[in-house]
């Protein structure tokens, strides 16, 4: 597991947190039942605040991603396999909205957009 | 669980400076910075914690017990690192252990000749010929060599290097990851605290300014700069602490103050605590020349 | 607790302590050069300025740094502190008196010229150091170092050359009743110190 924390980004890290740990459980890099570090020694070793990591673990918990066993620790929760799906969904819709915000800045037409898209899926692997 | 530490309207005077209505607490587990200007009474509210100074009036708890009545038992499970040398300093630091030690009920001895060994004291110099920073740390091996549950420490980085500053840190968070005891921290020195610190405690010429978690003060501000011909007088009454220059000014903004008409008009910055701490006492000072 | 805080008065004090020997030894010499008037009194007097030098070194030695601070914030009760500090003060004539007779004892065996200290001059000598540490320690608690010495050197002379050098002379050889008087010195003490722990007590350090 990486966990990797910026104390220049504008996203608050606990944000930073929420953010890294969900993407590794949608990816599947973190599998079910996997146990994630305690948050006192996530705290200790991205030395930051303990309630910072614990704000970030309730916000997994409330999405979803993680259950916390009392004085066992947390762990990643089973996943709804059609949930996962609509969530993966979820963040490329999100992704995509981004571009799409973008290009209207540059102004960019709709069209222009698309053919980037479609060389882009020729071209990544 | 019964809190660490709880003082309620705490007031001390002195013929120059007045300490009045502290009132903060601090949870089993958790690392508190305590913050304020020099002369801010962070001192003396430690002094009045450890019952080195008699309060006027109010209330403080320690493990939920009074302060005074119960002072012998609770001190057992206090650390303390004070920022004056207090030590015999005719005596090398293995001569002032055997003094200290043998008080302590729960005094590990193994643990202080590792912290020893890892701060490299050397054992048998007379305290005198010590730096400040390395009196500092044969403080801190002495605090957190007999088990205590409650570590208060008094600017305990002045003095110290940026290396042993960030394994001070390292051995902080070790402490509390036993999630029954905590630290009480007060410096002048922010940084430090940006990273480390769950919750703050502010205080100003002896008044409290907030105690609150970190993350929630760090969210409630926003730095922002930008050209005086914005600073209307709507706009000034917001700012906390402005100041103007000749190309500009730069203030401090609550963000639940936040004016939408500011957007692309002003640079906005997340702040630290130093900007916090800087900015709150600026408004103060202002206020007061005011009044 | 209290045995481990008179161990650390001593401890901070171990060079005063090995040095009283050498002290006790010019006292003696000082003496012999100074005639019968001084020989008379010089175990008496250095048992009464030994102590007042031991009581003021370790104030010093503890003003300097503010070393009350650390031990006001170990597990131990103010009385404590105050307590461990009257008992090894209190302790303080007796070991001086422990070296003066060996001393004496060597000088009059060497030479016969010099006289030997008596059972007199003990009782007197610890009657007055600790009717002396009744007033002085407390005025160690109340000022700051520099004051109390001051203070405890007037207190100390006037203890010597004042009322208790007549006395000491009058009433040779013995016609006192000993007894009345340690009870009532030991009263005094008993007094001096509660009003020292009450002074402590109360004092911001």
């Amino acid at each position: 597991m990486r966990i990797l924390i910026s104390n220049l980004s504008q996203q608050p890290i606990y944000e930073q947190i929420v953010q890294q740990i969900r993407t590794m459980i949608l990816q599947g890099e973190l599998q079910e039942g996997a146990p994630l570090p305690s948050i006192r020694n996530l705290a200790k070793d991205l030395q930051i605040s303990v309630i910072t990591t614990k704000r970030a673990y309730e916000e997994l918990e409330r999405e979803g991603l993680i259950v916390t066993i009392a004085s066992k620790g947390s762990f990643v929760a089973a996943q709804n396999k059609e949930l996962l799906k609509e969530r993966k969904l979820r963040i490329i819709e999100e992704k995509l909205i981004e571009v799409v915000k973008e290009s209207r800045l540059l102004g960019l037409k709709e069209e222009e957009v698309q053919t980037m898209l479609e060389i882009l899926f020729r071209e990544v692997l | 669980m019964e809190k660490i530490l709880e003082i309620n309207n705490l007031n001390k005077s002195f013929q120059d400076f007045a300490l009045k209505d502290i009132s903060f607490s601090l949870e089993p587990g958790y690392i508190m910075g305590f913050i304020g200007p020099n002369g801010a009474g962070k001192s003396t509210t430690i002094k009045l914690i450890m019952n080195l100074l008699k309060k006027d009036s109010g209330e403080i708890k320690i493990f939920g017990k009074d302060h005074v009545r119960y002072e012998k038992e609770i001190k057992e499970d206090i650390g303390f690192v004070y920022d004056q040398n207090h030590f015999y300093d005719n005596l090398s630091i293995t001569d002032m252990t055997k003094i200290l030690a043998p008080f302590y009920k729960k005094w590990d001895q193994a643990r202080y000749l590792h912290y020893i060994e890892q701060f490299e004291l050397p054992k048998h110099r007379l305290i005198k010929e010590f730096s400040k920073g390395m009196v500092m740390k044969y403080s801190l091996a002495v605090a957190l060599s007999h088990q205590a549950r409650f570590i208060i420490m008094d600017e305990p980085t002045a003095g110290l290097d940026p290396i042993i500053r960030s394994e001070l840190l390292d051995i902080l968070y070790e402490i509390i990851q036993d999630e029954t005891a905590s630290i009480l921290f007060s410096t002048h020195i922010t940084k430090d605290l940006d990273k480390i610190a769950d919750y703050i405690t502010f205080i100003n010429r002896g008044n409290m300014v907030f105690s609150r978690p970190k993350d929630e003060i760090l969210e409630s501000y926003r730095v922002v700069k930008g050209d005086k011909n914005i600073l209307t007088g709507a706009i000034r009454k917001k700012l906390i602490g402005l100041k103007e220059h000749g190309v500009g000014f730069e203030a401090m903004l609550a963000t639940k103050d936040w004016d939408n008409s500011l957007q692309e008009r002003v640079l906005i910055e997340p702040p630290n605590l130093e900007d916090i701490m800087i900015y709150t006492v600026r408004e103060d000072r202002q206020n007061k020349i005011d009044s | 607790m209290i045995l481990k805080l008179i161990r650390k008065e001593i401890l901070i004090r171990k060079k005063f302590l090995l040095s009283v020997v050498f002290y006790g030894l010019i006292a003696i010499l000082a003496s012999i050069l100074g005639g019968p008037r001084l020989i008379e009194v010089v175990y008496i007097f250095s048992i009464i300025v030994f102590t007042y030098f031991f009581i003021t070194t370790g104030a010093e030695i503890e003003s300097k740094k503010n070393t009350g601070v650390i031990f006001a914030s170990l597990p131990l009760r103010k009385r404590e502190i105050v307590t461990a500090k009257y008992i090894t003060a209190a302790l303080l004539p007796l070991y001086s008196l422990l070296i003066m007779t060996v001393l004496g004892f060597a000088f009059t065996t060497l030479w016969a010229g010099i006289k030997f200290i008596g059972l007199n001059d003990s009782l007197i000598a610890l009657l007055s150091t600790w009717f002396f540490l009744g007033l002085a320690l407390p005025i160690i608690f109340i000022f700051s170092s520099t004051t109390a010495r001051v203070i405890n050197y007037i207190i100390l002379f006037t203890i010597m050359f004042g009322p208790f050098e007549r006395y000491i002379r009058a009433t040779q050889p013995l016609d006192w009743e000993p007894i009345l008087w340690f009870l009532a010195v030991f009263v005094f003490l008993l007094l001096s110190w509660l009003f020292s722990v009450w002074v402590y007590q109360k004092q911001d350090l």
